[in-house]
């Protein structure tokens, strides 16, 4: 049927410095009836073979919007990208037709998603709809994709793959279901994988399992991992780099070791401030004042500053930049010396 | 599935069973005596009058008259005489042909326009097409079978047939063979192609809305495969449901069609009985009609069965 | 049909997950900033807000308030009394419009305009009323069944059933010609139409009541120890109201169209009263030479319905965006 997808996008294999995947500057809005919310205000970010980055953040800020419009899944209309790259390998992924699109998605960037049950189609066995990734880009028999799908459900370690290849979703347990997410998203040996909240419908148990299967596949195969979550607890074991989103923006990006030992922005320190820590047990918890941006009507200047305890004058009127703290590292916050230093006002 | 299908058959009995016995009550319930009324204007002797009486069973109570004739018709498929000696279901085979033909007439151009307008409206969404198309199911909906059945008789029959010369849809009856049931057919689908038309929009926008319809484009499926069969597969469920259960809705509002286009079918058949006061015939074809009712739905229940596999596994 | 009823118990607030964000599908995301924005309105007034601005209802509006005008006073619309026998002439029968008579005559030679006015009262109360008994019995018993569940839901269930199993314009074609002549005619059409239209309000109540029934305010009315009448009528009642007012406001189209249909039949409205169908059944023997007398009442009632079924469109659009 079709061909394998080796040879669609122009300019590969000449990589130089480019990054396996890189997000320049990219802008999202949705236009509804209400206004136009900006969802994604100048994010970027980069991933390269191998490497892990965690993409953190509350609901709202932006990090899941981004994801699918790397993957080209967003509605649009009412979704429209003004600005920004996506570049994969050099192309940018924007610029390409929907055709060339539909070669790239899948096949070299596949994506998880957080619910499985819903996010798999009920009337379909399992085995249908990994298979169907080789019938459809491989082209392959029924019978030979059927014995991939079951190859695949091993690797990802379902139990008795052979005979539940041919259960439905709803037959299977929460973590069992993503296990079966993740069987179909490395079928055809994607070079990015995008995991959204690939945890957070399960149990705390599983959730483990499954994050280590993760970053077991990953080492095998040498692919970028995007791994989205709000959960500070995920990200420290698996994770290389974290990109930290607020609004529609990054406000921090380091190296893990280093946003865990001093954060250099506000909203960052509170994240950690506010995970409960068992040598801190008996004390109160820190929470972070104030309620999630309004994207339809974004703060002036810095868009955290109503929460901020570091807030100044100029933080209401400036937009800060993401100020260059080290060659691997940057913060969106004008006074990220004081927060660095933690001195807090 | 097997424990399904019993269960299912199970619940239908207290429906076939209250169904009809409403309907003998009601019908029962018409004023004057049948036998009287059986000898028109002359006094019937009494002691006939009483042997009738007893022949079929009139001065048993209600419910054991009922039973008399349940059991009958389910145990022995026998409906009765009426009060001519004439078995019900000689009286009503012809009718239920016509009748039958008819609504599955309705629900094949139901189908096809329904289901096409339905899809071709979700996917072009918000746009004019879109609103065309809602903008005439409401109008299918509100114009009442009396008036589209004398418009489309005057258009399609008379007027069609004076301007070309043609006789393509016949004005009543049943002569021309099947050619006969397009416009009544037209006429009784109305209503139900519009709903359709709406339900199958319905289904397919919220289906398409799906979070497995993201999954199946993040897959680098292209959009006809997607909507074709990931999204499809799913609105169809619905839509199904609401065609099976349409057929004994079909079958049991035709009587309007059937006296616009003069088709002898249960529906004149009904009314003319209800005014001779023939009411085992009455009994007869609504009972039929409520027991093409239960098995159009015990069908339904199973393809449902069968597309869903969440029920199948119930 | 038989689609499995869900579990009713109250949903557990223990259930949720600790962690503080789980909604990541930017649609929410969007939707949870839009509900955020101006001040908090009900349902009701967002609706409202909406409807006013649907060219829709207006006009299903200003449609219906005419009719309701046409049906109290009709005489503010025509001159001519259709119920005096003496302003038909038979000498002038099928005669086509003519000045003082704008959509001509009918077979017995009686003006065909101030017929069709008149008859707007019978399919009017018709309507109205069989839409108020429907909407109380199957509204009543729907709480009922909804809120008690168990043996009272699985009997009121079942008898439902076996009323939907019945087609309904032949159950009402049958109970008007049994009952024909004992009654008013106009009250035997209500009930006949009633006895068959309540089953449909009853499952739409119901099917509101166990969705709202779950809701956390009512869990936590029924913890507080509030008795079933209070949380009855006090929290579910205006919590499912909005589905069975647009299933009602449908549904009064739907009976005048089955007034006229019963009318058409002869099973209705009895002459001398004046009703749609009742003109339509008269004027279709000569339909073919004179079609006007039939094209007239037609056109209103096609029109009423509409309206009808116009409004609850808007309605339930208003209602439930969802599908915009």
């Amino acid at each position: 049927m079709k061909r394998t997808s080796t040879d669609v996008l122009p300019g590969e294999g000449a990589l130089g410095d480019e990054p396996l995947l890189a997000v320049d500057n990219l802008h999202v809005e949705f236009h509804t009836r209400a206004g136009t919310v900006r969802a994604v205000n100048g994010v970027s970010y980069t991933v390269a073979p191998g490497e892990t980055l965690a993409v953190l953040g509350e609901s709202g800020s932006g990090k899941s919007v981004t994801a699918q419009a790397i993957m080209g899944i967003l509605d649009m209309p009412p979704a429209v990208i003004p600005k920004g790259e996506i570049r994969f390998k050099g192309t940018d992924l924007l610029k390409l037709s929907e055709e060339a699109r539909t070669q790239v998605r899948g096949q070299r960037i596949a994506m998880i998603f957080q619910d499985a049950l819903s996010a798999l189609n009920p009337v379909f066995t399992v085995g249908w709809q990994i298979s169907e990734m080789f019938r459809v880009h491989r082209g392959m028999s029924k019978a030979d994709a059927m014995k991939k799908a079951v190859e695949l459900m091993d690797r990802v370690r379902i139990p008795a793959a052979r005979q539940r290849v041919h259960d439905y979703p709803h037959q299977f347990s929460g973590g069992m279901r993503q296990r079966i997410m993740i069987a179909m998203s490395i079928a055809l040996d994607p070079e990015v994988l995008i995991a959204d909240e690939p945890t957070t419908a399960l149990d705390v148990t599983v959730q483990a399992q499954i994050m280590e299967l993760l970053a077991e596949l990953q080492r095998e195969s040498q692919m970028g991992l995007i791994l989205i979550t709000h959960d500070l607890g995920v990200v420290a074991d698996v994770a290389d780099k974290i990109a930290v989103m607020y609004a529609g923006r990054i406000v921090e990006n380091a190296p893990v070791y280093d946003i865990y030992k001093a954060p250099a922005h506000p909203y960052t320190k509170g994240l950690l401030d506010s995970i409960p820590r068992v040598d801190q047990k008996g004390q109160d918890l820190y929470a972070i004042k104030g309620l999630p941006p309004n994207l339809l009507d974004l703060p002036t200047g810095c868009s955290f500053h109503p929460r901020c305890p570091y807030r100044q004058d100029n933080c209401v009127t400036d937009v800060p930049p993401l100020y260059e703290i080290s060659g691997t590292r940057g913060s969106a916050c004008h006074y990220w010396r004081e927060v660095l230093d933690g001195e807090r006002q | 599935m097997g424990r399904y299908v019993i269960r299912r058959l199970i619940q239908a009995i207290p429906v076939l069973l209250g169904a009809t016995l409403l309907i003998f009550c009601i019908v029962f319930a018409l004023p004057g005596d049948p036998i009287a009324a059986l000898f028109g204007d002359k006094r019937p002797d009494p002691a006939i009058a009483e042997i009738l009486r007893e022949q079929y069973h009139l001065n048993d109570p209600l419910l054991l008259q009922y039973w008399y004739y349940i059991s009958g018709v389910l145990f022995r498929g026998d409906f009765g005489v009426n009060f001519a000696d004439v078995p019900v279901s000689q009286i009503m085979a012809g009718k239920f042909q016509v009748t039958l033909n008819l609504a599955l007439t309705a629900l094949v151009m139901e189908a096809v326009i329904g289901v096409g307008l339905g899809l071709w409206a979700a996917l072009r969404r918000g746009r004019a097409t879109d609103t065309m198309i809602l903008a005439s199911t409401l109008l299918l909906i509100s114009v009442p079978t009396l008036v589209t059945g004398f418009v489309l008789q005057l258009i399609l029959g008379v007027k069609l047939k004076q301007w070309t010369g043609l006789d393509i849809f016949p004005v009543a009856g049943t002569f021309a063979g099947w050619r006969s049931y397009i416009v009544p057919g037209f006429v009784l689908a109305g209503v139900s192609v519009a709903y359709l038309t709406r339900l199958t929009r319905t289904s397919l926008v919220e289906t398409l809305r799906a979070d497995y319809i993201r999954t199946a484009t993040a897959k680098g499926l292209s959009r006809r495969r997607v909507i074709g069969r990931h999204g499809l597969r799913n609105a169809l469920i619905p839509l199904v449901t609401y065609l099976g259960a349409d057929l004994g809705n079909l079958m049991g509002g035709a009587v309007i069609t059937e006296t616009i286009f003069n088709l002898q079918g249960i529906g004149n058949q009904l009314f003319n009985s209800v005014y001779l006061r023939e009411q085992p015939v009455v009994v007869g074809i609504v009972t039929v009609l409520v027991l093409i009712y239960i098995l159009a739905n015990l069908v339904v229940d199973l393809l449902y069965a069968v597309l869903d596999p969440r029920i199948r596994y119930e | 049909m038989s689609n499995p009823t869900p579990p009713v118990g109250p949903g557990l607030p223990e259930t949720q997950t600790l962690i503080p964000d789980t909604t990541t599908a930017p649609g929410k995301e969007k939707e949870s900033k839009q509900g955020k924005q101006g001040k908090p309105a009900s349902l009701w007034t967002d609706a409202w807000y909406d409807l006013r601005r649907r060219p829709m209802f207006i006009i299903s509006v200003i449609i219906i308030l005419v009719l309701l005008v046409m049906s109290f006073w009709p005489s503010l619309f025509s001159s001519i009394d259709p119920y005096n026998a003496r302003t038909c002439d038979l000498s002038t029968a099928r005669q086509g419009p003519s000045p003082g008579h704008l959509f001509g005559r009918d077979n017995l030679g009686c003006d065909v305009y101030a017929r069709t006015i008149y008859g707007a009262r019978n399919s009017i109360v018709i309507g109205v009323f069989t839409t108020l008994v429907t909407t109380l019995i199957g509204g009543l018993l729907g709480i009922i069944a909804g809120f008690r569940g168990g043996m009272v839901d699985t009997i009121s269930s079942r008898v439902t059933e076996i009323f939907f199993a019945i087609p309904s314009i032949l159950g009402a074609l049958l109970i008007a010609a049994t009952f024909r002549g004992r009654y008013n005619s106009i009250l035997l059409v209500i009930i006949a139409l009633s006895v068959l239209g309540w089953p449909m309000v009853y499952r739409i109540m119901r099917a509101a009541v166990i969705t709202a029934k779950n809701q956390d305010f009512v869990v936590a009315a029924r913890a507080l120890g509030a008795g079933a009448g209070r949380i009855m009528f006090r929290h579910l009642l205006p919590n499912s109201l909005a589905p069975v007012i647009v299933v009602a406001t449908i549904n009064l189209g739907t009976f005048i169209a089955a007034e006229a249909a019963l009318s058409f039949l002869g099973v209705g409205v009895q002459s001398p009263d004046i009703s749609w169908g009742l003109m339509i059944a008269d004027a279709r023997n000569r339909f073919l030479e004179a079609p006007l007398p039939l094209v007239f009442p037609a056109v209103f009632l096609s029109i009423t319905v509409l309206a009808f079924i116009m409004m609850g469109d808007a309605v339930r659009d208003a209602l439930d965006p969802k599908l915009r």
